[in-house]
C-alpha cells in the first residue's frame, strides 16, 4: 500500500502535466477525486454489510460494518476539505450550496448519523439492527450524489472517468489518478483489518469479562 | 384501518395542535421579520415552510410514538393479523391528512402575504403534497430508530434530517424552476421519486425497526 | 397443545434461561415464577412471538413456529402483558371504537364484558382520569370479549383489589373449564397449575 501511494503522489505531483487553465493547483485532484470516489464505495460496502447483518445476521458483517463507518467518514470529509481547497483558488469560493457538495455534506452526516446510532444504544447488538437499518435507508444518497452534477447546471466538474465512450480524460492524467485510488483503497483495507481485529478483540473481552 | 389510525391520531390532538400551532407561529414571526424585504420574503418564505415542516414533522411524529409504545400499542400492531408495514402506512395516511393537508393550507394561506404569485403557489402546494408523506414515513422511522436509545430527539434530528434533504433540495429546485419561469418538470420527476422511493425504504425499514422495538 | 424446546434467552451479556422446556395441554394452567428481573416478562413475551425465540423451538398444535406462520399463530392467542394496551389520551368509548375497530366486533359484546370487570359505568370518562386498578381491569377485560384459545398473561393480579382478584379467577377457571391454555407469570401461589421457576 505504501508504495502505491508513493507511487501515485509522485506521478501527481511531479509528471502530470499541468491543466492547461488552472495551473498546478489543479494537482490536488489526485488526492479529492479518489477520496471522494472512497467515500462512495464505502458507504455502498457499509450499506452491503448491513443488510447481511440484518438478513443473515452474520456477526461478522456487523463487526465489519462497525469498522468501516469511520474510515468512510474519513474519507467523505478528505473529500469535501480537499474540494473546498481546491474550489477557493480555481473558482472562487470554499462552498457552495450546490447539489452535490450538499449530498456529500449529507453523506457525512449520514456516517455520522450511522456511528451516532450504534452509540445510542447500551447494547450494542440492539445499536447496530438500529443502525443498519439507517444505513440502508440513506442509499438513496447515492444516486441523488450520482445523478447530482447532471440534474444541477453548478459549479462540480461533470464527469468526465464513468462515461461509456472512452474516457475523456488524458492518460498521464488517468495513471496518478487511478494509482492514487488504489493507495487509497488499500488504506481503506488495512485500516478496516486492523479496526475489525480491535473490535474482535473487544468483544472477546468482554465475554471473558462477563464469565470472570 | 385508515379511519382507526384517523382515530388514533385524533386522540393525540393536543400535540398535534401545538406543533401546528408552532409552525404557524413560527411562520408568522418570520413574515413580521422579513416584511419590510417583500422581494426577499417572498423568495425565501417558501423555503422556511418547508424546513419548518421537516422539522416539526422530524420531532412531533416521534413523540407520539414514543406514547404509544410507552402503553404497548406498538405490541398491539405486532400481534394483530395485520401486516405492520399496512398499519405504519395507515399511520402516514392519517398524519398526513390530519397535519399535511393543513400544512398544504396554511402554506396557500399564507402565500397571500408572501404576495407570491399563483404559479409558484400551486407549485409549493404540490411539492408538499408529494413530499410530505414521505417527511411522515421518516419522523415515523426515526420515531422506531431512537425508541430505545439515549438521546432522543437530538439524535434524530442528526439520522433522519440528512434523509430529507434530497426532498428539500428537489422542491426548492421545483420552486426556483417556477420562479423563473421555467419547465419544473424534471425537478417534480424527482421530487416523486425520492418521495416514493424513500416512502418504500421507510415503511419497509420500520416494518423491521418495529419488530426491534418490540423486541427491546 | 402447547410446546416449548430448548428455550435460552441472553439479554445482552446477561444470560436469563437456558434450555427450558415446557408442555401445555388443554385446559392446563402454566405459572411461571420468579424474582424481579429474573426473566419472567421476556420468557412471556417469547412464547408470545414478541422477540423472536432462535434457537429455541415453538409448537403450536405439534407444528413448529417459523416466521411464516408466526402471524397464524399469533392470531389464536391473547397477550396481556404489563403495559395496559389502552391509549394514552381519550375516553373508554374512544378506546372500546378502537378496539372494534381492531377486531370487528360488536359494541354490545366488550360493554357486556365491561360490565363483567366492573368497568361498564366509565365509558365517559377518560383513562387518565380512572384509577390504576380500574385501567388494570379495562386492560384484562380483553380476556372477556377476544376470543383465543391461548392466553399469556403478565402478572394479572398486580394492581387489582380483592374484587378484582375474585372476577381474575373466575375468569380464568372459566377459562380453563373450556379447555382454554393459559400461561401467566405471578408471584402469588394459583392452585391446579403447572410451575415453572425460573
Amino acid at each position: 500500500m505504501g508504495v502505491l501511494f508513493i507511487a501515485g503522489l509522485y506521478t501527481g505531483l511531479v509528471t502530470s502535466p499541468p491543466d492547461y487553465q488552472q495551473g498546478d493547483a489543479m494537482r490536488i485532484m489526485y488526492v479529492h477525486v479518489p477520496a471522494s470516489w472512497m467515500a462512495l464505495f464505502v458507504y455502498a460496502f457499509l450499506a452491503l454489510m448491513s443488510l447481511f447483518s440484518l438478513v443473515w445476521r452474520h456477526p461478522l458483517a456487523e463487526v465489519l460494518a462497525v469498522s468501516a463507518a469511520p474510515i468512510g467518514a474519513l474519507f467523505t470529509a478528505l473529500s469535501l476539505v480537499t474540494g473546498s481547497l481546491w474550489g477557493k483558488p480555481m473558482w472562487g469560493a470554499f462552498w457552495v450550496w450546490d447539489g452535490r457538495l450538499t449530498s456529500v455534506l449529507v453523506l457525512l452526516f449520514l456516517y455520522g448519523g450511522y456511528w451516532a446510532l450504534y452509540k445510542a444504544y447500551s447494547r450494542p447488538d440492539q445499536g447496530i439492527r438500529a443502525a443498519s437499518l439507517l444505513a440502508l435507508v440513506g442509499m438513496i444518497n447515492l444516486p441523488v450524489i450520482k445523478g447530482s452534477v447532471v440534474w444541477w447546471n453548478t459549479l462540480h466538474q461533470p464527469a468526465s472517468l464513468t462515461k461509456f465512450t472512452a474516457p475523456s480524460i488524458h492518460p498521464t492524467m488517468l495513471a496518478p489518478l487511478l494509482l492514487m485510488a488504489g493507495a487509497y483503497f488499500f488504506y481503506f483495507i488495512s485500516v478496516l483489518i486492523l479496526r475489525t481485529r480491535t473490535e474482535l478483540y473487544q468483544r472477546k473481552l468482554l465475554v471473558w469479562g462477563g464469565i470472570i | 384501518m385508515i379511519n382507526r389510525e384517523l382515530r388514533n391520531l385524533y386522540l393525540h390532538g393536543g400535540s398535534l395542535l401545538a406543533a401546528f400551532s408552532f409552525l404557524a407561529l413560527a411562520l408568522f414571526c418570520l413574515s413580521l421579520a422579513l416584511g419590510h424585504a417583500e422581494k426577499i420574503l417572498s423568495q425565501s418564505a417558501p423555503a422556511f415552510l418547508w424546513i419548518l415542516a421537516i422539522l416539526t414533522t422530524l420531532f412531533s411524529t416521534p413523540l407520539l410514538l414514543k406514547a404509544e409504545a410507552h402503553a404497548g400499542l406498538l405490541d398491539e400492531i405486532i400481534l394483530h393479523p395485520s401486516l405492520p408495514a399496512l398499519t405504519l402506512l395507515a399511520k402516514v395516511g392519517a398524519e398526513c391528512l390530519l397535519f399535511g393537508l393543513p400544512l398544504i393550507g396554511v402554506g396557500a394561506f399564507m402565500s397571500f402575504f408572501w404576495a407570491l404569485p399563483l404559479t409558484e403557489v400551486a407549485t409549493l402546494s404540490l411539492t408538499l403534497l408529494i413530499g410530505f408523506p414521505a417527511l411522515s414515513a421518516l419522523g415515523i422511522l426515526g420515531g422506531l430508530l431512537t425508541l430505545h436509545a439515549r438521546g432522543g430527539s437530538l439524535l434524530i434530528a442528526l439520522l433522519i434530517l440528512p434523509l430529507t434533504l434530497p426532498l428539500l433540495l428537489f422542491a426548492l429546485s421545483a420552486m426556483e424552476m417556477t420562479r423563473l419561469g421555467l419547465d419544473s418538470s424534471g425537478s417534480f420527476c424527482l421530487l416523486t421519486s425520492a418521495s416514493l422511493l424513500l416512502m418504500i425504504l421507510s415503511i419497509s425499514a420500520g416494518n423491521w425497526a418495529l419488530r426491534f422495538a418490540v423486541e427491546g | 397443545m402447547l410446546e416449548g424446546r430448548n428455550f435460552s434467552y441472553t439479554r445482552g451479556d446477561d444470560p436469563l434461561f437456558s434450555n427450558l422446556s415446557f408442555c401445555l395441554k388443554e385446559g392446563e394452567m402454566l405459572a411461571v415464577k420468579g424474582t424481579n428481573g429474573s426473566g419472567k416478562s421476556t420468557f412471556l413475551r417469547l412464547i408470545a412471538g414478541l422477540i423472536s425465540p432462535r434457537p429455541a423451538t415453538l409448537y403450536w398444535d405439534n407444528q413448529a413456529l417459523t416466521s411464516r406462520n408466526l402471524r397464524l399463530y399469533q392470531q389464536s392467542l391473547l397477550y396481556v402483558g404489563h403495559k395496559l394496551c389502552l391509549h394514552p389520551e381519550g375516553s373508554v368509548k374512544d378506546q372500546i371504537r378502537l378496539w372494534q375497530g381492531l377486531y370487528g366486533l360488536s359494541q354490545k359484546v366488550i360493554y357486556d364484558a365491561l360490565e363483567l370487570w366492573g368497568v361498564g359505568a366509565f365509558h365517559d370518562k377518560k383513562i387518565s382520569h380512572l384509577s390504576e386498578g380500574q385501567q388494570k381491569r379495562l386492560s384484562l377485560s380483553r380476556c372477556s370479549w377476544l376470543d383465543r384459545p391461548l392466553w399469556i398473561l403478565d402478572e394479572p393480579q398486580s394492581g387489582l383489589d380483592q374484587t378484582g382478584k375474585a372476577i381474575l379467577s373466575q375468569v380464568l377457571s372459566q377459562h380453563k373449564e373450556t379447555g382454554g391454555y393459559t400461561v401467566l407469570a405471578t408471584h402469588d401461589h394459583i392452585p391446579g397449575t403447572v410451575e415453572i421457576l425460573l
